[in-house]
């Protein structure tokens, strides 16, 4: 099932959501080296800004697939994955398999 | 057939579900629902909520949710793949025991370890009857707040964005604000008296 849903381009965020996907934008091309901060961050936010699909979600995703090829341990990244899941669902462009179901223990916070 | 949908806002569990899919269906023909607030704690002497639509009258939450799904699919996809979660949002989500309403907290808290929405890539019926159902239990704030359970918190707050949801529950808020207000002109509650 895809949407091909078009992001909001970044001339529609705030000066503080575009502050958000600069940073990302720029961290996401050193991964994998700080992916454990992304996924740390996308604990608490559906998309790189907030709760809106933007171009930065595009651009980091272009960054982060590469990483997630071959993940032996799913559940340390579980948030990269689930972002990574809709955001390639929603652009229609599938390049990695994420199993949905996948038996992880629950996070207790910290 | 047009639908009429009456809310009692003195319930001690509101039906948001139900307000929140009759908004969805609003949101695609403006005209699909009438939506109408009661100040009182129930509809009808026993239901929270009642949609209507001919000589038919639908009262559960499940019910009211199925009957708006089959009238507007477009607007209130994946019933099939929603009802186990409409059946947890009325059975144990909207419980007031903290103990067995962890227990369902948990299992939506293992289905968004990997997913955004509840079912499929946008929101589903799954998405109005279980936010719906948590917004109108008194135990969720501080459990949101707190993000005990981190999945089950950032899917609420994401949810709650889209204006169906969180905008839809401000608006009958003020709506049943302005209702106490006009009941209040129509019958002061009582006669001042002249002071000496």
């Amino acid at each position: 099932m895809s949407l091909s849903l078009s992001p909001l381009s970044l001339s529609e965020l705030s000066n503080e959501e575009l502050a958000l996907s600069s940073q990302w934008s720029t961290l996401s091309a050193r991964f994998p080296e700080g992916l454990d901060e992304f996924n740390t961050y996308l604990k608490s936010t559906t998309y790189v800004v907030g709760s809106k699909f933007t171009a930065a979600d595009v651009t980091v995703f272009d960054n982060t697939w590469k990483h997630l090829q071959s993940v032996s341990d799913v559940a340390s990244l579980r948030h990269v994955l689930r972002w990574a899941d809709l955001v390639q669902n929603l652009t229609g462009q599938e390049k990695i398999k994420i199993d949905l179901d996948a038996a992880v223990p629950r996070e207790i916070k910290v | 057939m047009a639908f009429e949908l009456k809310i009692a806002a003195k319930s001690p569990l509101v039906d948001y579900a139900s307000l929140i899919a009759a908004t969805t269906a609003n949101a695609k023909s403006a005209t699909a629902v009438k939506i109408e607030f009661v100040d009182d704690k129930t509809v009808d002497g026993k239901a929270s909520a009642l949609l209507a639509s001919g000589d038919k009258t639908f009262i559960s939450t499940a019910e009211i949710l199925n009957a708006l799904a089959d009238a507007f699919p477009a607007a209130l996809p994946a019933k099939e793949e929603s009802q186990e979660w409409i059946t947890l949002s009325q059975d144990v989500l909207s419980l007031k025991d903290f103990k067995k309403l962890s227990e369902g907290l948990e299992k939506l808290e293992t289905r968004l370890n990997f997913r955004s929405y509840l079912v499929g890539y946008s929101i589903s019926m799954a998405d109005v009857a279980v936010w719906g159902a948590l917004r109108a239990n008194p135990l969720m704030g501080s459990v949101i707040k707190n993000a005990t359970f981190i999945n089950v918190a950032r899917w609420y707050t994401f949810v709650e964005t889209f204006p169906s949801f969180g905008e839809s529950v401000v608006s009958m808020t003020k709506s049943v604000a302005e209702l106490r207000k006009q009941a209040k002109i129509a019958a002061p509650a009582k006669k001042e008296g002249h002071k000496a």
